[in-house]
């Protein structure tokens, strides 16, 4: 199992099939989003893969983290992989609306969701 | 009476003030959500002054000032940077804009500061977030 732990950051990967799941928790603002963005970036050069973002135990974010996100969805797509994200908090739920990344990402209330959605 | 500190164009720097100032902030009796509001804010600003401002230059610092009151907390942050123009930062929820990776800070601090002004050169930012009501 690969980890990334950071100052308040961790982010477990797991693998299901072409699925990747990254469990990311704690806080993902000021000195841990370089490391959050090289992690994504990692798996936005496979093709054909279904990125799931585990948001459940993430209590923060800021617009850096945000950002990240964004560019791997783009990458993502440019490879015809899908970035799909999971059970965010309210706090982070509401940053994803105020922000319409909700709109341009597929938000989906459960691990198991994700994993079986087409 | 206000706190001045001035930090290195460092983002653990800024961290570890940032922290400090969560934990006063927490102590008079802010709850989650103005925490989570006025760390984002604060996030955004000082990484704006580091990043954007400052451009990581170990010759420049970053001023800040704060004071927390039990009924609000006022923060100034200036960078020793060229400044910029608010009004020049595209919104980040046009349709058009959604995809960029970048450009989400400064809308994030208007929606969760209640007052927020940039000094005329654009080096400096104020703002200020009254507590909540109880959840």
């Amino acid at each position: 199992m690969e980890e990334l732990v950071g100052h308040d950051l961790t982010l477990r990967v797991e693998r299901h099939g072409r699925h990747v799941v990254l469990h990311i928790s704690g806080s993902a603002g000021l000195g841990d989003i370089d490391g959050m963005t090289a992690m994504l970036r990692r798996f936005s050069t496979h093709p054909d893969t279904v990125v799931i973002l585990d948001l459940h135990d993430l209590q923060f974010i800021n617009a850096e983290g945000l950002d990240a996100i964004v560019a791997q969805n783009t990458a993502s797509r440019l490879l015809s992989s899908q970035l799909r994200l999971v059970s965010p908090q309210p706090h982070v739920r509401h940053l994803l609306d105020l922000t319409r990344l909700s709109e341009l990402l597929p938000v989906y209330g459960s691990l198991d969701q994700a994993l079986t959605d087409a | 009476m206000p706190r001045r500190v001035i930090i290195p164009s460092d983002l653990n720097e800024a961290r570890e003030l940032e922290e400090q100032m969560l934990r006063e902030i927490e102590s008079e009796g802010f709850g989650e959500a103005d925490l989570f509001a006025i760390k984002l804010a604060l996030e955004e600003g000082l990484t704006n002054a580091i990043k954007h401002g400052n451009k990581y230059s170990t010759d420049k610092n970053v001023r800040v000032e704060y004071e927390v009151s039990p009924e609000e907390v006022r923060v100034a942050i200036c960078d020793q940077g060229c400044g910029f123009l608010p009004e020049s930062v595209p919104d980040p929820t046009a349709d058009e804009n959604l995809e960029r990776p970048c450009g989400r800070g400064l809308m994030l601090m208007r929606a969760y500061m209640d007052t927020i002004s940039f000094s005329e050169c654009g080096c400096c930012v104020q703002m200020s977030k009254r507590k909540s009501d109880p959840e």
